[in-house]
């Protein structure tokens, strides 16, 4: 079978989760295919896509984000636009994130985000695009030595509307409430198996009820810190519903909020979990999505678009 | 560090700076704040950005402008963004020394063969910005931060 390095209690957990196991397993053993996208501070799409052709690269479209690109090519880092920063080398399900503060940035430009856990900086950089360099993008990671990363990604890709601060979010002081906030949470990290099969080695039930315990502290952190009537990106790269749903949930009985329902055109999208070791989860969260590796060939992913409510 | 806000004079002469060396326009800049880290670092940021590095205490920023520790010197990573408003001081070089150059080797340059004069000079390839050399005579040192460096196959 091409699932035998697959854990049996793995195994166990997700096969009644998903709608085609033989197919999940199949695209669990398949490699990723590699995606960049083009960095719109420093180049324009069609000119990028026209030179890389030229070079003998393909790059193919992807349906719900014209800047980004599926590409079979292996050269695509030791090119002249990778060098420049014109392009940024990229997972695709993790361009997703930022999709969802599109239209909140396209109404305002100017306004302020908090990147909780921005490292290496691959949403922030998007986020500074999307934004235009404009306003201002607070980008915090806990970990000391992955924020040389952010910096080097933000002077490679010429960003200009980001500031590196260095805090455990949970205990994160500041008066400041943002306009949107993006909490791509540390989690088991599931849904990148497709890239590091050592996921597998280290995985256990235990982890994940203790990571879950930690995005519940973040989540609400995060939720304060956010303006009335702002929104916030909640994601992982992982399948377990106690890191997604079950945060959701938690965070819906502590705290005054709703989901908005996920539509990206072209990409496709499951519901989420509704019940879990006997434990049924909030209506609302049936807004979030989840993203199986076998539906769109890409990693996987859990995204919910959390809004405040206004007068909080 | 917290940064401080450059203006008025300072500001103005950074600005001239770079106009009387590379023509770039003052009116580039328009909109973006010069912030000064106290180690002469001068950093470019949006408004909103500015203002939060004057009151918070960050770990970095991003983009580097100049750096006034001895004489001015434009950043590769602002040339990048900014070398194509340059108007002089831009020395076009070959496929052969554009690759030696991104790997962070340092150019011998024909004389004759360009217009710069010595001092700071924006490199470019194919019309490209690639980042800041410094010329003395007929050398080109190698101005690329390490990271930044890397084997470049297909341009």
């Amino acid at each position: 079978m091409a699932h035998f390095n697959i854990p049996q209690k793995f195994r166990e957990r997700y096969e009644p989760l998903v709608d085609d196991p033989k197919e999940f397993y199949a695209a669990l053993n398949r490699p990723l295919p590699k995606a960049f996208r083009v960095n719109t501070l420093k180049a324009g799409i069609a000119k990028v896509k026209e030179r890389l052709e030229g070079y003998g690269i393909r790059a193919e479209p992807v349906a719900w984000y014209d800047a980004a690109f599926f590409t079979p090519s292996d050269k695509i880092g030791s090119t002249l636009e990778h060098f420049m920063g014109h392009i940024y080398i990229q997972e695709l399900v993790s361009m997703l994130p930022p999709m969802l503060l599109k239209k909140e940035i396209e109404a305002n430009p100017d306004m302020t985000v908090l990147d909780a856990c921005a490292a290496p900086g691959s949403k922030t950089t998007q986020i500074s695009a999307l934004m235009g360099n404009r306003g201002l993008i607070v980008a915090n990671d806990s970990a000391f030595g992955r924020l040389k990363i952010i910096k080097h990604n933000l002077e490679k890709l010429g960003c200009m509307n980001v500031a590196v601060v260095n805090h455990d979010i949970r205990f994160f002081k500041t008066d400041m409430q943002f306009d949107c906030i993006l909490l791509d949470a540390p989690c088991s990290s599931e849904g990148t198996l497709r890239k590091n099969r050592e996921i597998v080695k280290r995985w256990n039930e235990n982890a994940i009820l203790s990571l879950a315990n930690l995005q519940r502290q973040m989540i609400t952190r995060c939720f304060d810190m956010l303006k009335p009537d702002g929104v916030m990106v909640y994601s992982t790269c992982t399948f377990a519903p106690e890191e997604n749903e079950g945060v959701l949930d938690y965070l819906l009985t502590k705290r005054s909020c709703s989901l908005e329902k996920i539509n990206i055109d072209g990409l496709r999208t499951s519901e989420t979990i509704r019940e879990w070791k006997g434990k049924t989860f909030a209506g609302e969260t049936a807004k979030a999505s989840r993203i199986w590796p076998h539906h769109n060939d890409t990693g996987g992913f859990f995204l919910a678009k959390i809004r405040k409510c206004e007068g909080v | 560090m917290k940064l401080t806000q450059v203006r008025g004079k300072v500001r103005e002469a950074m600005l001239e700076y770079l106009e009387n060396r590379f023509g770039i326009e003052p009116g580039t800049f328009t909109g973006f704040e010069l912030m000064d880290n106290g180690k002469g670092r001068i950093f470019a940021l949006s408004k909103a950005t500015a203002e939060f590095c004057a009151r918070n205490n960050i770990m970095s920023t991003s983009l580097p402008f100049m750096r006034l520790d001895g004489a001015a010197k434009p950043t590769s990573a602002m040339l990048q963004v900014f070398g194509r408003h340059a108007q002089r001081n831009v020395l076009a070089i070959s496929r052969s020394k554009a690759k030696e150059f991104m790997e962070g080797f340092d150019l011998l340059v024909e004389s004759g063969s360009h217009s710069c004069s010595d001092g700071y000079v924006i490199i470019t390839y194919d019309g490209f910005p690639l980042g800041c050399g410094l010329l003395r005579g007929n050398d080109i040192k190698n101005m690329l931060p390490k990271a930044k460096r890397m084997s470049v196959e297909l341009f």
